[in-house]
């Protein structure tokens, strides 16, 4: 960090968000009611505004400490790869998502099913990219029923003729997603505040489940509708990545199918369950 | 000289329209300095740096903007192989680097820069609480968020070389075109009726949202250096005797 100039006050106020952002994801801090206003002024974690562009000899040292910050963060693993080494493939949209269909399809903006993007497109968009933080997360483990506010999800269960879903279920997964989603959110903003300002995380799971559960429908999708939040993003199978590939690359073990969106709970083997989550650095 | 640039030279001088594209060029290089640039360029578009992720990097994640109005994604997005056409059609640009002024620091970064959050208030406040809108008006009326310079610059220089003949000349849209639209309560009319209540001032956002206009490697290729602002820069974290580079914002105005 870029020192010179700044009182002692500044820099013990960067130091404090420092660790703070560091800290392990823990079920408390992504558990009630979704925020919906931008968190006050007193809340916003503050950086040193650092130059940009960041010269090419601080990259290999930047991108270990997003990997360990991924640690820190509570991933079970971490890794910086070459932003091509992340593997795209068509059916990771057209088949992963889509045989069978997706309980969440269609049900949020950020679907990717919702806004498509030419194969060759996403392809280039991706190879814009030098670098990616990809990070391996196990589920937490939750013992009651964590509190989450309003779930108001049954209609995606039981439109079908289908049995409602089990609340403390819905509700550990929404935690689930809500940990990956804010360990994304935080190392791109980290990244973001070293002036890698193009960083891009690449969405985990429905955002149906993490931020409207409450809401029933996504009031996106609605006419003329407007998503309310900044913190989500569309799904890596916008992007086609085929993220079963990218957990063999890693040694990581073979991904459940239905990836990130998918519950521990419908999956063959849950003790083998995780997630990947995947920070575009360029 | 090489044999291939006294060949342009003599071409030029040959030309009178590029004779005069090229004095047109210098004197909207020169006003972008006139209006408070510290460096101002005629830059060959072959240098601007055109990237996908420059666009898709709003959705990744999702800006305020998106959805808001009829000149957002995405009810507009100029297709990706139109867009690098587009660019690929331009010869020059002027492209200024506009330091912002430091005696008013409460408007160029944290929550309330570019004034956007006055506008985010108006359009997402039917999921915020009273408290939460009561406190972030008192922040915006506290710091004053409005918008740079940096857009008149760009507004400036394509009205001038409109005037001056340069018929496609362009300069992105600083933030939503909704900030025309205060008096419908920043709700965008085209979105419902599909006709615009501001023709003639409402256009694209930002040649990096609708070109692909890549800040960070055209500011490779160009030597320039810049800070990084945003809602968790305040303007007091910044040192009181800032070293270079100073914190700015880039008008880009293509011209033909």
């Amino acid at each position: 960090m870029e020192e010179r100039g700044f009182t002692k006050e500044q820099l013990r106020n960067f130091e404090k968000w420092r660790r703070q952002v560091s800290k392990k994801i823990e079920v408390a801090d992504v558990a009630g009611p979704t925020r919906m206003a931008p968190r006050r002024e007193e809340e916003i974690p503050r950086y040193p505004p650092a130059v940009w562009p960041v010269p090419e000899e601080d990259r290999s040292a930047n991108l270990e400490k997003y990997c360990r910050l991924a640690l820190s963060m509570g991933a079970a693993a971490a890794k910086a790869i070459a932003a091509t080494d992340i593997p795209q493939d068509l059916r990771a949209m057209y088949i992963g998502c889509l045989s069978p269909s997706c309980r969440w399809l269609n049900t949020n903006f950020h679907c990717p099913l919702v806004r498509r993007y030419p194969f060759e497109d996403m392809q280039e968009f991706v190879s814009d990219y030098k670098n990616a933080i990809v990070f391996k997360v196990l589920p937490p483990k939750i013992d009651a029923v964590p509190d989450v506010g309003a779930v108001n999800l049954d209609m995606y269960y039981t439109m079908g003729g289908g049995e409602p879903p089990d609340k403390a279920m819905l509700a550990r997964n929404i935690i689930r997603l809500r940990i990956l989603n804010e360990m994304e959110r935080r190392l791109r903003q980290v990244a973001y505040y070293d002036g890698y300002l193009m960083a891009a995380p690449i969405g985990s799971g429905p955002c149906i489940v993490t931020k409207c559960a409450s809401k029933r429908t996504c009031q996106a999708l609605k006419p003329r509708g407007v998503c309310w939040s900044v913190e989500v993003q569309p799904n890596g199978q916008l992007v086609y990545i085929d993220y079963h590939a990218l957990g063999r690359r890693l040694d990581w073990g073979e991904l459940q199918p239905g990836g990130n969106c998918a519950f521990p709970e419908d999956v063959p083997d849950p003790s083998r369950y995780y997630n990947i989550g995947v920070v575009l650095i360029d | 000289m090489s044999k291939t640039k006294s060949q342009a030279k003599e071409n030029r001088a040959s030309n009178p329209r590029e004779e005069k594209l090229m004095a047109d060029l210098e004197k909207y290089r020169q006003m972008a300095l006139a209006m408070g640039a510290d460096d101002a360029r005629i830059v060959p578009v072959s240098q601007i740096v055109q990237k996908l992720r420059a666009r898709m990097v709003d959705q990744f994640p999702r800006a305020y903007s998106i959805g808001v109005a009829y000149f957002a994604e995405p009810s507009f997005e100029i297709p990706w192989k139109y867009a690098k056409a587009i660019l690929a059609a331009y010869r020059y640009a002027i492209m200024a680097h506009v330091p912002y002024p430091m005696d008013n620091p409460n408007n160029f970064t944290g929550p309330t820069a570019a004034g956007e959050l006055g506008q985010a208030i108006e359009i997402y406040k039917d999921n915020w609480t009273d408290e939460d809108i009561r406190y972030w008006r008192e922040v915006v009326e506290k710091r004053q968020g409005r918008r740079h310079a940096q857009a008149s610059v760009s507004n400036t220089i394509e009205r001038e070389a409109r005037k001056d003949g340069h018929q496609f000349a362009v300069g992105g849209l600083s933030g939503m075109c909704i900030q025309f639209c205060e008096q419908f309560g920043n709700t965008c009319i085209a979105l419902k009726t599909g006709i615009c209540r501001n023709p003639g001032k409402s256009r694209p956002f930002g040649t990096a949202a609708t070109l692909g206009y890549d800040h960070p490697g055209t500011y490779t290729n160009l030597g320039w250096r810049n800070r990084v602002q945003g809602w968790s820069i305040f303007p007091e974290d910044y040192p009181e005797k800032l070293e270079n580079p100073s914190p700015a914002r880039t008008a880009t105005v293509l011209i033909e």
